[in-house]
């Protein structure tokens, strides 16, 4: 969102260069866009650190440290330990095979990777109470070897995984078609084999892609609220993940405690902003480097060339 | 190490799309350039691929070195694949670009270090190993995946129009140096290009193919003086092609008659293909007008001039004669001429509409 606000702005900018718009029309552009900005994502991020200091830090942290929210971050930090590792592992499973094969159905497999996108969290959630839950097709089974499922981690780890599923695959598949698979097809002559492949040539060339779609997961694991509400039962000290743990304290009236807990997850979305930024950042200015000292090279090589001729 | 394919059909698709590579057999001698040399979609490229093992054919059998590696993957048929595209690993310096192969084998530190400057002085690249990729010329990097093709040691070396991407002048540099290179290392090398020139200059042994068939093989100077086809004359060196018809076992090109082939009877139309070098241009000596052709056109390039002649069946010719003996003639344009063919290959003409 932010993106495509300053990029606005920066066009306007551009325009205002090249045709030379009056200072007005400038003015009212930019505006529009700081006034757009703060409402709808500067002043509710502002919020939740103001009410979750409204009555200093002492408070903060208190609410911070009671047992049934330090739960509720341990569940989460666990879900997201698990579902993001799967993703990953399946993500580049899922990559390599739609941009190193041609396969009856390959186009059907991308459709559904995207599935979990198109439907709605809350259906998501069910889709798991259905299969698993007491009255679900497994739910007899399950109860009579004493599994649980749903109200229970298992649940809540599997709506996760299920929802986020498609983040690090679609990044993957999207870099990996990019780039073609000529460099793994000259490791596999020079006597590589799919392993090897895929760690020393498939991996590095993709690293900041897979990065990017790692990020992701992990905000949306760790903030999914829907799918997770419906599989989970809300228990508390046990079921409750920090989401689920804000809606609680807020409809107790505990206001500090609710934004204490939603100030962890908003910090952890402009964490996830800025680590997103510096990747890329850095991978676009290891390219730049490149390029200069290529730059910087070529005249010594003309020298030498000349050099050569000359003698 | 010679190569040997054998009956090699591969299709791409549905069993009813036309093969890319429709039966193709041919072998490629040992310590020799063979050119696999087509126009695009002749099934070229594809050929050196199932022979690097990257595709898998629907039939036949590739040998290298009297081996059947039909079924063998890539990894182990030790052979220098070098692409279009460079194909260099990105993110490794040109040093670790040409250990890989070495690397993945196991071999020790130090072997791999002495072998890596070896390759580069023989590349004429020694001070860039620190380099990365892209931060070589085209023509750099290209040496490059040579050098990494060629440290594995491989038993041939299979290089994918490795100049295509490639500027005019460094492409010229670069065929003299793989020449060079090739004299150095003695490797059996199998090249794919749509260049014909490159074709008869690097190679001992061209394979002409046509939509996925071999037109015909043998050397550069079979070819080009004794092509099988009309595909072959008019693909490999410029030609000039005269409609004809046969009288008497014979057909009329220019202001000669060359013999018809066998088998042709009277007034089958023929084509004769003829190439600008083997057509002279000349005052009319006494010949009937109606006979004559008509300069159009002269071009200068360097020491020769290119004579563009309208024959009086209404065909354009191109004539490649020297300088010298144009201007000894003093002919213009619009002079009538005559129009001697020294030699011409004549073929019964196709009806293919």
């Amino acid at each position: 969102m932010s993106g495509i606000v300053t990029q606005r702005a920066g066009s306007a900018h551009r325009r205002d260069t090249q045709i030379g718009e009056s200072l007005w029309v400038r003015v009212v552009l930019i505006l529009i866009a700081l006034i757009f900005l703060g409402i709808f994502l500067v002043a509710p991020i502002a919020t939740v650190f103001v009410s979750a200091f409204s009555k200093g830090a002492g408070p903060y942290f208190a609410a911070l440290m009671q047992d049934e929210t330090l739960d509720a971050i341990r569940l989460t930090l666990l879900t997201a330990g698990i579902a993001v590792p799967l993703n990953v592992l399946f993500g580049i499973a899922a990559a390599w095979l739609v941009s190193k094969y041609d396969f009856w159905g390959k186009s059907l497999l991308i459709t559904v990777v995207d599935l979990p996108f198109s439907v709605s969290p809350v259906i998501s959630g069910l889709i798991f109470v259905l299969l698993f839950g007491a009255r679900g097709w497994f739910g007899p089974w399950l109860s009579e070897h004493d599994v649980k499922i749903i109200f229970a981690v298992p649940g809540i780890v599997m709506a996760t995984t299920f929802v986020t599923f498609p983040l690090v695959a679609r990044e993957l598949i999207a870099v990996m078609q990019a780039q073609g698979s000529d460099e793994e097809e000259a490791a596999l002559t020079l006597g590589a084999n799919g392993l090897q492949i895929l760690w020393r040539i498939t991996l590095p060339k993709v690293r900041w892609g897979l990065l990017y779609g790692v990020i992701l997961c992990n905000a949306r694991a760790m903030g999914e609220f829907g799918a997770v509400s419906v599989v989970s039962g809300h228990i508390r000290g046990l079921t409750n993940t920090m989401p689920l743990q804000v809606e609680i304290l807020y409809n107790e009236y505990n206001f500090v405690g609710a934004f204490a807990v939603a100030s962890l997850l908003s910090a952890l979305a402009l964490v996830t902003l800025v680590v997103k930024k510096v990747a890329e950042w850095a991978a676009s200015s290891r390219q730049a480097k490149r390029d200069a000292s290529a730059r910087a090279l070529a005249p010594v090589r003309a020298a030498v060339s000349l050099e050569g001729v000359v003698q | 190490m010679t190569v040997r394919v054998e009956s090699i059909i591969k299709r791409f698709g549905n069993s009813s799309d036309t093969a890319a590579v429709a039966n193709v057999s041919f072998e490629a001698q040992p310590k020799a350039i063979t050119t696999l040399l087509g126009p695009s979609g002749s099934g070229k490229s594809t050929l050196l691929r199932l022979i690097g093992g990257l595709e898998t054919p629907d039939q036949g059998r590739v040998f290298i070195d009297g081996k059947d590696v039909t079924a063998l993957s890539p990894q182990h048929r030790n052979v220098g694949f070098v692409f279009q595209s460079y194909a260099l690993f990105k993110h490794m310096t040109v040093a670790e670009n040409i250990a890989f192969g070495m690397k993945i084998r196991g071999l020790p530190k130090a072997q791999v270090q002495k072998r890596v400057a070896e390759l580069l002085s023989l590349v004429q690249l020694p001070e860039y190993g620190t380099r990365f990729p892209s931060q070589l010329s085209g023509g750099q990097r290209q040496r490059v995946a040579l050098a990494r093709a060629l440290a594995i040691e491989p038993k041939v070396l299979l290089l994918d129009e490795p100049f295509g991407a490639l500027d005019t002048q460094v492409r010229l540099e670069l065929r003299e140096w793989l020449i060079g290179l090739h004299e150095q290392t003695g490797i059996t090398t199998i090249l794919v290009t749509h260049d014909q020139e490159e074709a008869l200059e690097l190679s001992q042994h061209i394979v002409l193919l046509n939509q996925g068939k071999v037109a015909q093989a043998g050397s550069p100077h079979d070819l080009y003086d004794h092509p099988a086809d009309e595909f072959v004359a008019s693909f490999l060196g410029g030609a000039n092609v005269i409609k004809s018809r046969v009288s008497d076992g014979e057909a009329k090109v220019g202001t000669n008659s060359v013999r018809a082939p066998a088998g042709a009877g009277d007034g089958t139309p023929v084509q004769a293909f003829v190439r600008p070098h083997n057509m002279r241009v000349r005052r009319p000596n006494g010949e009937n007008l109606i006979d004559l052709g008509k300069i159009e056109r002269l071009t200068r390039v360097g020491g020769y001039v290119k004579v563009y002649v309208s024959l009086p069946t209404g065909e354009s010719v191109v004539v490649l004669m020297s300088k010298g003996d144009l201007e000894a003639l003093q002919v213009e344009p619009g002079d009538p001429v005559a129009v001697d063919v020294v030699d011409a290959k004549v073929f019964v003409q196709s009806y293919s509409i």
